[in-house]
């Protein structure tokens, strides 16, 4: 278990680094990317720095995956209480179609109503992020077995203290579960925000294809690939942490 | 003391327990039984109102349940269930401290009880207060659920065929630690069983339902002396006689000893070459010499004084003995039980 554990910690810490050196120093990558494309003449995006990208990325994503946490955990919740029960196949319906809809139809719906750039973009991810929360609130709760219900009833426990105290801490491992695909899947989705002037990692993606520059596509790729894996690799780092407490 | 006067519930329009009226008294275990479907372990939800009563009244000390919230009432009882249901994700410690927890007792005060209660059920405290129910068997786990009804220390306690998912020798022992515990704490206790053979053993008083109906309401003596009808009689089933026995303890039947050092003569002392050990020469040796061998034939046949005569007329026929002697808690000898006294109980 130790070593396990002190394994991911070294992934974990190989992937910072890595991701630290690319998006703080060009030269890595006129180094990288030089030999590959020997006659291109802009190898490396400079109109703004990667690190500002990055961070507007990862804005984006933090802001939809909260929303997304929230209303998602809620409507999971809702749906496994007795009262909500008859509302599960319209929210399944409903998140169900939040991730069967493309994000950039959402952009091109969402664009007239609110305007271009971050507002649009935090409302297709939220869409787009609802579905494996939901699914993961609801199987997590769900898969509690019924006399655990019985008992914590019949010791006096009310409903809220049962959800708090008996269900969610049974329920963590896939919610978090369904949390951390929804980040994951949502850090590549959230490079649609540069067609409509959100910034991030889309930006030199959308600049490459625009000019027929593969250099700069291939940072913009590289760098958002590398960051879902990094938002991978911590987040179950994080999740058997709290394993470590609630055991099932 | 709970008292269930004219109570009813109906499930749409299917009667499933019809104008029952029963009382059961402080320090009383009231075991309910009867046919599958016959109502009563919807009277037993009743009482904490798990379910609602469709009409009647469900007093418990004296007050209607329903001037209590629901979570405030259940607090006040404990509930054992046959499915124990105990929380996978916390600790033994943990689950049993889940309602002096919700009573706000400060952590001292209800580690201190539940060591108390583990103690009581014969489960080495610093062995078992940090392991998770996963690691227990059944019978460990059960114990642990009634423990943990009992953690804040409620006046009453409903049990819905809590020993019913164990294997029959842990059931057995349940059944005796739980009367030993009983007759120490003696909670108002309702008792939902289809085992008629429990209900004879443990309970102070019977009630048999059937069709939603409380069909006889008696101490268990009486009614396997004078059932009171012919479904009663079926019910209770053959052999009652030998129910009755059970109600019995060894210690209660048997010849005490006299002798100072609290040694019994057993059979074989009496013939040295039955059954004995022989020397080099073929001389018997006395059944005390150093071949380890007791003064009794086989250490495990010893009867406990607190067993039920039941058991002990089992173990007399099963090795064919006219007596056996019998011992207290502590292993001393304190008397024999003969075949002979049973026949005249």
């Amino acid at each position: 278990m130790f070593g396990k554990h002190a394994h991911s910690m070294g992934k974990l810490a190989f992937l910072l680094a890595l991701f630290g050196l690319l998006i703080s120093s060009p030269s890595v990558w006129e180094a990288l990317l030089g030999p590959v494309f020997p006659r291109l003449e802009n190898l490396v995006y400079s109109r703004a720095p990667l690190w500002e990208l990055v961070v507007q990325h990862a804005n984006m994503v933090a802001v939809s995956s909260l929303l997304a946490t929230l209303v998602g955990i809620g409507l999971g919740v809702f749906v496994t209480r007795r009262r909500g029960r008859e509302f599960l196949p319209v929210v399944n319906s409903l998140v169900s179609m939040g991730q069967t809809f493309p994000p950039v139809a959402v952009l091109a719906v969402a664009v007239p109503v609110v305007g271009f750039g971050y507002k649009p973009t935090i409302i297709a991810l939220f869409l787009y992020g609802l579905l494996p929360i939901v699914r993961n609130t609801i199987s997590g709760l769900e898969s509690l077995r019924p006399e655990i219900h019985e008992s914590a009833q019949g010791m006096g426990l009310t409903p809220v203290q049962t959800l708090f105290r008996v269900e969610f801490p049974l329920a963590l491992h896939v919610i978090m579960a369904g949390i951390r695909t929804s980040v994951v899947i949502n850090i590549g989705t959230a490079t649609i925000g540069a067609t409509i002037g959100a910034g991030g990692l889309g930006v030199p993606i959308i600049a490459g294809l625009n000019s027929d520059n593969p250099a700069f596509i291939l940072q913009g790729a590289v760098l958002s690939g590398l960051f879902a894996i990094l938002a991978d690799t911590g987040m179950n780092s994080a999740e058997r942490k709290a394993l470590r407490f609630a055991p099932e | 003391m709970i008292e269930l006067e004219r109570v009813s519930k109906f499930f749409g329009d299917t009667p499933a327990v019809i104008d029952l009226s029963l009382v059961v008294e402080e320090g009383e275990l009231c075991c309910l039984i009867g046919p599958s479907g016959c109502g009563k372990t919807t009277t037993l939800k009743m009482i904490n109102r798990m379910i609602e009563a469709t009409s009647g009244t469900i007093r418990v000390g004296g007050r209607g349940i329903t001037d209590f919230k629901p979570h405030e009432l259940r607090r006040s009882m404990g509930y054992v269930i046959q499915s124990i249901g105990l929380f996978p994700h916390m600790t033994v410690m943990e689950n049993i401290c889940v309602v002096p927890r919700l009573f706000k007792w400060d952590r001292a005060r209800a580690r201190t009880r539940a060591m108390e209660l583990l103690e009581l059920f014969d489960m080495s405290p610093d062995g078992f207060k940090d392991k998770y129910p996963r690691e227990l068997s059944g019978g460990q786990a059960q114990r642990i659920g009634v423990a943990r009804a009992l953690a804040g220390d409620p006046d009453i306690l409903l049990m819905d065929e809590p020993f019913g998912a164990l294997d029959p020798i842990s059931r057995a022992n349940l059944q005796h630690q739980f009367v030993r515990i009983q007759s120490e704490l003696r909670k108002t206790v309702v008792f939902v069983t289809h085992d008629v053979d429990e209900a004879v053993r443990l309970g102070s008083r019977i009630g048999l339902m059937r069709e939603g109906r409380l069909v006889q309401s008696d101490c268990p003596e009486r009614m396997l002396s004078r059932p009171g009808d012919a479904f009663v009689e079926r019910f209770i089933g053959s052999e009652r006689s030998l129910k009755r026995l059970s109600r019995l303890r060894v210690g209660d039947a048997m010849r005490p000893v006299s002798g100072e050092d609290g040694t019994v003569r057993s059979a074989q002392e009496n013939d040295p070459a039955a059954g004995g050990c022989r020397d080099a020469s073929g001389n018997p040796r006395s059944p005390s010499a150093p071949h380890g061998r007791s003064g009794v034939e086989n250490p495990e046949l010893v009867l406990e004084r607190g067993w039920d005569l039941r058991q002990a007329l089992a173990l007399l026929l099963q090795h064919g003995k006219q007596r056996l002697p019998v011992r207290d808690e502590n292993g001393r000898i304190r008397g024999e039980l003969w075949l002979l006294d049973l026949l005249g109980v």
